[in-house]
């Protein structure tokens, strides 16, 4: 009888062992580990990412890099939509400059209406992301100009001279 | 009491168990989760470790890692046949060794690579596929990786790309 109780004691304590160590193994992945690895991955992934999307603007003909950037846009929706803890102004950075990129897009292509659309989304997440100053059509568009030669001036020289992405594309 | 405190022994131990293997959990979660951010995290990662050190690398060992990084692109590649961003890594990285096997006077083979990466690059609509030009756009790109130490460049490299 002695024997059977310690039997059944010690398969008392590995159970104790085993619910112990699944609950508070679940509970830290839950609320630590997987947040903090899926933002490190998304950290890296976007960077991966962002700089595709970029060079395929930058290079590719028009219908690639608005493809590319879409995609883009699409992996930052992601992000926000399922709450993965990245940082917030980056993050509606990113898509400001991506949409102000597809703007220059469409107006090297002649489709003003749809450029202003993306003008206009341009604007709402660069709010968003708490920027502050002249957020007007004309600043943004003047901005996203400026650096786009900047751009062009590293990635795209051409016998002495640059060329940007969008005059490259008409 | 013995038993009692043998109990609170185990209960400890197991929580303690729990907590250091949460870590191993939590990626293991993350990458069944979303396979495809996970692979496009570890690529960044091995990309980060073989573009910066092939700056400063002797020439061989650089050929040696590229290969080896367009090997793992190329079974990523295999899995995902429709992947932009892989096709654009690949045609990159052939670049790359291009560059690297003119510096080790492999002139045939360069040439090879070269010819490889811009067709990688043409099924993407690249515009500007002159070797002078690739060459000068990789080499931009990789000094952006170098201006960074290894640690800060996942973070920095895209930033100042874009």
């Amino acid at each position: 009888m002695k024997v059977l109780k310690s039997i059944f004691f010690c398969f008392v304590c590995l159970l104790a062992f085993l619910v112990a160590g699944a609950a508070s193994c679940t509970i830290r992945a839950k609320y630590w580990g997987i947040p903090k690895v899926r933002a490190s991955l998304a950290y890296s992934y976007t960077g991966f990412f962002g700089e595709y999307s970029f060079l395929q603007y930058n290079q590719a003909d028009a219908e690639q890099g608005k493809a590319a950037l879409l995609d883009y846009l699409g992996l930052l929706d992601r992000i926000q939509n399922e709450r993965i803890q990245y940082p917030r102004y980056t993050l509606h950075f990113d898509a400001g400059l991506t949409y102000l990129r597809l703007y220059r897009l469409e107006m090297a292509a002649n489709k003003p209406a749809e450029a202003g659309e993306y003008l206009r989304s341009a604007q709402k997440e660069f709010a968003s992301s708490g920027m502050r100053g002249d957020l007007s059509s004309e600043t943004l568009a003047k901005n996203i100009a400026v650096r786009e030669a900047g751009e062009a001036k590293r990635y795209n020289k051409v016998e002495g001279t640059t060329v940007p992405a969008t005059e490259q594309n008409r | 009491m013995r038993r009692v405190i043998a109990f609170s022994i185990c209960v400890l131990l197991g929580v303690l168990g729990g907590y250091l293997s949460a870590p191993i959990l939590s990626v293991a979660v993350a990458q069944s989760s979303d396979p495809e951010m996970f692979a496009g995290s570890m690529l960044t990662t091995y990309k980060n470790l073989v573009v910066c050190d092939c700056n400063d690398r002797p020439a061989n060992e650089g050929l040696k890692e590229l290969s080896r990084y367009l090997s793992v692109l190329q079974s990523f590649k295999d899995t995902n046949q429709k992947s932009k961003v892989l096709a654009q890594e690949i045609g990159l990285t052939y670049v790359r060794l291009s560059m690297v096997e003119r510096k080790l006077n492999q002139q045939s083979r360069a040439d090879q690579d070269m010819k490889r990466g811009q067709s990688e690059l043409a099924t993407l609509g690249w515009k500007d596929l002159s070797k002078e030009h690739l060459t000068s756009l990789v080499t931009q790109l990789n000094s952006e990786y170098k201006q960074v130490g290894p640690k800060d460049k996942a973070a920095s490299t895209t930033a100042t790309a874009r």
